[in-house]
C-alpha cells in the first residue's frame, strides 16, 4: 500500500518534470534516428579501378551501382594512394585482389560488399566466394549493431534518471523526511523500482515499436520477447543507478559514475569481440549486466531466438535486480538504522 | 516524562560527537536545545528520530524504545531545509507523506490536509507546484507536513531561519498552542532569541549539556541576561 503511494508519487513528480520525461521518451528516439542515418545504407556509391577482369564481372559490378574505370596496374595502385578511385580490383595469377583504402570502415564495407555481391551472381557456389564479413549482405550495419545500441542506450539512459532523482532527495532532504515515517525501507526500495520500472517499461516499448516499424530494423524473434530483455535491463539500470547515488553527495558525483560504471559495459556490450580480447579479459563481461542483455537481444533479433532459448540471460539480469535491490535496501540504513 | 536520554554517547571514527548525555522532555512543552554549531545538535535529533543509533545509553520515547519503527508514528520532523518535492503540488506533498502513516485512512488524510493547509494558510496555493513557492510558502508547507499526522512530539530543526519577522511569529503562535494541546516540542536553533521563546533549554556544548534549565533560570544565572555568557564562561574554562 505505501509502496503503491510511493510509486505513484514518482510517476507524478516524473511526469511534472518535462526535462526527464523528455529524456526517457524523446531523446532515445533521437538517438536512434541519428545513429540510423550514421550507420544506415547511404546513398553512396563507390569507384573502383580494375584491371583484367572478366567482362561479366565488370558488368555485375556496375549492376551493383559503382563506378567502374579500367586502369593499367601501376597506373591503378596510384590511384588508390592519392585517392581519386576508393578501390583498385584486380586479377594476379588468375587469383583476384583488392587494394583498398581502410582509413573508412563504412566505405570499405560497401565496396567489399559491392564486390561480394558481383562476384555471387557471376559464380554461384563457385570458388570465389569469399567468406561473408558482414552477415546478409541485405542488412546495413545498424541492423547488425542496433542490438547493442538498444541495450547500451536504454541502460545508460535510466541510469541516469533513476541515479540523479536519488540523489536530488538525498540533498534536498526529502528522502530524510521520508525515513522519519514508519515506513519499511525495502517497501521505498520496491516503491522507487516499480515507480521507475514503469519509465523503463514506457521507453523500451516506445523504442523497440520505433525501431521497427519507424526505421524497420529487422527483428527476426518475437518483438514481445525482446520487450522482456529491455524492461529487465532497464529494471537493472534503476537498482544500480540507485545503489550508485548512494555514493554520491550531488549530481556531478553522480556523472562521475558514468565512465566507471556506463562506458566499460559499452565495451563489453558486443561491439567488440569478446573471443579476441587478450587476457582472458573477457570474462569481465560475465560482471556486467549490459552484456547478458546484448547476448540475448542479439540472440532475439538477428538469430529470432525465442525466451525459453535467452532464459540464462534473462535469469543473469534477474540477479542483477535482486542483488541491488537487496544492497538498496541495506544501503539504506545510512538515513534510519531500523 | 514523554522523551529521556539515559546516558547517551555517540562517537564517529573515534571522534565523540555526544557525551553521556542526559536529558528529559515533559508533554506540554516547548523544549529547546541551543548550541553553536559543530556542538552536536543534528545528532541528537538523528539519535531521537532512530536514523543512527547510540554507542551506549538508552533512549526512550514515550512507551518505545528507541530505535523502533512504531515510534516514528508519533513524531513529526521539520528538518532544515524545506525537503519537499519541487515538481508536486503543495496538496501532493501532503498526500504522499501523509500516506506513509497507516493511521491515516484515505478520506480522513484529504480531510487533514485540508485542515493543515488552511492552518499554514496556503489553502489557495494547494495545486500550485512547490518549485513556484516563494521561500516562506515553502517553510509552512513544510511545517504542514510535519503536523500531518497530528504528531505527539514535534522536532523542529532550525524552524524559523530565513524567514520573515511576520511569519515567524505565526510559527510560533502555533507551536505555542500545539503545546497547550498537551505536545512536546523539540526546536534546534543556533540563534539566541528563537531560544529564549522556549520554555526549557538545553546548551550544548562540544557534545556536553552545559547546562538544562528554565529560560528565566538560566538568564538568572548570567550578569548581563544573555545566554551567550553562559556559553562564553564554557569556552573560557576550557582553554
Amino acid at each position: 500500500m505505501k509502496t503503491w503511494v510511493i510509486v505513484k508519487r514518482i510517476i507524478r513528480q516524473t511526469v511534472n518534470d518535462k526535462r526527464s520525461m523528455g529524456l526517457i521518451l524523446i531523446v532515445p528516439l533521437f538517438l536512434f534516428t541519428l545513429i540510423y542515418f550514421l550507420l544506415g545504407d547511404s546513398e553512396y556509391s563507390p569507384t573502383i579501378a580494375i584491371h583484367g577482369l572478366p567482362e561479366q564481372l565488370v558488368v555485375e559490378l556496375k549492376e551493383q551501382d559503382v563506378t567502374v574505370i579500367d586502369y593499367g596496374m601501376e597506373e591503378g595502385k596510384a590511384a588508390v594512394k592519392d585517392e581519386t578511385v576508393d578501390a583498385f580490383l584486380y586479377l594476379e595469377q588468375q587469383e583476384m585482389v583488392l587494394l583498398i583504402e581502410t582509413s573508412d570502415a563504412v566505405k570499405s564495407s560497401v565496396i567489399q560488399k559491392a564486390i561480394q555481391n558481383a562476384t555471387k551472381e557471376l559464380n554461384p557456389g563457385g570458388g570465389m566466394r569469399t567468406e561473408q564479413l558482414y552477415g546478409d549482405s541485405e542488412e546495413s550495419m545498424f541492423n547488425n549493431l542496433g542490438y547493442v545500441l538498444l541495450g547500451v542506450i536504454s541502460f545508460f539512459l535510466i541510469f541516469i534518471l533513476a541515479g540523479i532523482s536519488f540523489v536530488r532527495e538525498r540533498t534536498n532532504q526529502t528522502m530524510e523526511r521520508l525515513m522519519i515515517t514508519p515506513v519499511k525501507r525495502w517497501q521505498v526500495v520496491l516503491g522507487y523500482t516499480l515507480g521507475f520500472g514503469v519509465f523503463a517499461m514506457l521507453q523500451s516499448i516506445l523504442l523497440l515499436a520505433y525501431v521497427k516499424w519507424v526505421l524497420h530494423m529487422s527483428i527476426q524473434g518475437s518483438l514481445l520477447a525482446a520487450g522482456c530483455v529491455m524492461i529487465l535491463l532497464s529494471m537493472t539500470a534503476v537498482c544500480m543507478g540507485a545503489f550508485c547515488s548512494i555514493y554520491a553527495n550531488n549530481e556531478f558525483q553522480m556523472m562521475q559514475f558514468i565512465p566507471m560504471i556506463v562506458i566499460p559495459q559499452i565495451f563489453f556490450s558486443g561491439l567488440i569481440s569478446l573471443d579476441t580480447i587478450p587476457y582472458h579479459l573477457g570474462v569481465l563481461a560475465k560482471v556486467m549486466p549490459v552484456y547478458y542483455a546484448c547476448d540475448a537481444l542479439k540472440a532475439i533479433i538477428i538469430k529470432g531466438a525465442t525466451l525459453s532459448e535467452v532464459v540464462m540471460e534473462l535469469l543473469a539480469l534477474l540477479i542483477f535486480i535482486g542483488l541491488f535491490f537487496i544492497l538498496n535496501i541495506f544501503a539504506l540504513k545510512k538515513y534510519r538504522r531500523i | 516524562m514523554l522523551i529521556e536520554f539515559k546516558d547517551v554517547s555517540k562517537s564517529f571514527k573515534k571522534q565523540q560527537v555526544l557525551k553521556e548525555i542526559n536529558l528529559q522532555m515533559k508533554e506540554d512543552e516547548i523544549f529547546g536545545i541551543i548550541g553553536p554549531s559543530g556542538a552536536g545538535k543534528t545528532t541528537l535529533i538523528r539519535l531521537l528520530i532512530g536514523a543512527i543509533s547510540a554507542d551506549e545509553g538508552k533512549i526512550r520515547l514515550s512507551d518505545y524504545q528507541v530505535p523502533d519503527l512504531k515510534a516514528l508514528n508519533i513524531l513529526g520532523y521539520m528538518p532544515q531545509n524545506d525537503a519537499l518535492y519541487n515538481d508536486l503540488s503543495g496538496e501532493d506533498n501532503l498526500l504522499f507523506f501523509g500516506g506513509m502513516y497507516q493511521q491515516l485512512k484515505k478520506a480522513e488524510l484529504k480531510h487533514r490536509v485540508k485542515e493543515v493547509l488552511e492552518l499554514v494558510e496556503l489553502s489557495e496555493d494547494a495545486v500550485k507546484k512547490v518549485i513556484h513557492y516563494s521561500g516562506g510558502m515553502k517553510k509552512r508547507l513544510s511545517l504542514a507536513v510535519a503536523l500531518l499526522h497530528s504528531p505527539q512530539v514535534l522536532i523542529l530543526d532550525e524552524p524559523t531561519v530565513g524567514i520573515d519577522p511576520l511569519l515567524r511569529k505565526k510559527i510560533w503562535d502555533e507551536f505555542y498552542e500545539l503545546k497547550k494541546q498537551g505536545k512536546t516540542i523539540i526546536v534546534t536553533t543556533h540563534v539566541m532569541d528563537e531560544a529564549i521563546k522556549c520554555d526549557r533549554l538545553a546548551l550544548l556544548y562540544n557534545g556536553s549539556i552545559i547546562a538544562c534549565d528554565e529560560v528565566e533560570a538560566l538568564l538568572n544565572r548570567t550578569k548581563n541576561h544573555s545566554i551567550e555568557e553562559l556559553f562564553l564562561a564554557q569556552g573560557g574554562k576550557q582553554v
